[in-house]
């Protein structure tokens, strides 16, 4: 694993993340404050946390946060859920960042910690009883009310069909339309081909068809 | 291109990202063409249900203090190391020693034991005794110890301990005792 050098000539320092920092557990030549981090990119600040500089991690969260955050939703549907799967997405990146390989970018990485926490959690939990009033709302003021309304109906109902789509074909689909991956990113996440994943998105559009009509 | 679209090139045409090839056919081909039409609705579908409401400005930073607060207590985790995947050669190897030392410590108990005290004698009467003779695992340790001597293994921590020795020792038969005094007598050179 190594360090592209630009963010760090960005921030004045020189990065050593090579083998001395995985092999004899040197202390890094990390920045000195955490003003300097903050410039950082991701592996420096792997790299910073795993010598010990949890203020790194403080930054990789809040580098994160919205993203895990808005994953977790669109597997869950209501704030109070999302919250806490992002808060345990958190914990469990915590806990697992000394495997970090760096073979795969730390957002893939942290990606797949929060499809697979979100996979777990809606296999265990029966899907939230989302109410109309509860759904999220586009900006109505150019829009009639009764337009507004019936398009907030059929986003439920749509988010209810894909809450009954397989795992993988769920996964897939919110990774593509919601959260806007590639193919090749979404490959990495879910750890499968590429075929594999266009399969998978092909068959989630197939059965949200039969979902749909048969609702 | 006259057969239809692949489930792949299906999802490509949706995404607009069809190959030249492939492209020619759906512009010719009304089955394939109503097939991406209807894909396309139903990624507009999607896309209508995917808002998520932006949550309080405060909950972001409130993620994070329950996310330090939820880590207080965990030590950092160690950086994956090259030799994090030697552990199972290691286990391997322990399991080994142990039956290097346990195979020492049956032929040092036995009658027939010769005057060598090297490891390969001491092996290879181990290997000829009726209720080893089956046993794969004599060849293994035959194999790793045929070379070393006594005080090699003992170098190398691969001999029992003194309790696992007068144990063994308390359950010899009084005409074992006597050979095994013998034994001892001759590797010190003392009389018989």
């Amino acid at each position: 694993m190594r360090v592209g050098p630009d963010s760090a000539v960005a921030i004045g320092w020189k990065p050593v993340w090579d083998a001395r920092m995985t092999r004899s557990g040197a202390p890094p030549d990390a920045p000195a404050s955490s003003e300097d981090l903050a410039g950082a990119d991701d592996r420096v600040l792997v790299a910073a946390f795993l010598h010990g500089r949890r203020e790194a991690f403080d930054l990789i969260v809040e580098r994160h946060r919205r993203v895990v955050y808005q994953l977790c939703y669109r597997f869950v549907g209501n704030h109070e859920d999302a919250s806490d799967l992002a808060q345990d997405v958190f914990v469990r990146a915590f806990k697992g960042l000394g495997s970090f390989k760096g073979n795969s970018s730390f957002s893939t990485w942290i990606y797949r910690i929060g499809v697979n926490t979100c996979l777990n959690r809606v296999a265990v939990k029966r899907p939230a009883t989302e109410s109309i009033d509860a759904s999220p709302r586009a900006d109505d003021r150019a829009v009639d009310p009764l337009h507004a309304v019936m398009r907030d109906e059929r986003a439920l109902v749509v988010r209810r069909a894909i809450e009954k789509l397989p795992p993988k074909q769920r996964a897939t689909l919110v990774l593509r339309v919601y959260q806007e991956l590639s193919h090749e990113e979404i490959a990495r996440v879910l750890g499968s081909s590429v075929g594999a994943v266009k399969a998978n998105f092909f068959h989630a559009l197939g059965n949200l068809k039969r979902l749909l009509q048969s609702s | 291109m006259t057969s239809h679209l692949s489930n792949d090139q299906l999802v490509d045409a949706t995404e607009g990202t069809l190959a030249a090839g492939a492209a020619d056919h759906l512009e010719q081909c009304e089955a394939c063409r109503a097939r991406v039409t209807e894909l396309r609705a139903l990624l507009t579908d999607v896309n209508l249900s995917s808002r998520v409401p932006e949550p309080s400005p405060l909950f972001w930073d409130h993620l994070s203090r329950r996310v330090r607060e939820a880590t207080a207590a965990e030590t950092v985790p160690q950086p994956f190391a090259w030799w994090h995947g030697l552990w199972r050669p290691l286990v391997a190897f322990g399991a080994v020693a142990a039956a290097v030392a346990l195979v020492v410590l049956v032929r040092h108990g036995q009658p027939t034991v010769h005057q060598s005290a090297t490891a390969t004698s001491v092996v290879a009467d181990a290997a000829a005794e009726p209720a080893l003779q089956d046993d794969p695992s004599v060849d293994v340790v035959t194999a790793v110890v045929g070379d070393l001597s006594f005080d090699e293994l003992r170098s190398a921590d691969l001999v029992p301990s003194r309790a696992t020795v007068d144990q063994a020792v308390s359950q010899l038969t009084e005409d074992q005792k006597r050979e095994l005094m013998r034994l001892v007598r001759e590797e010190l050179g003392g009389p018989e």
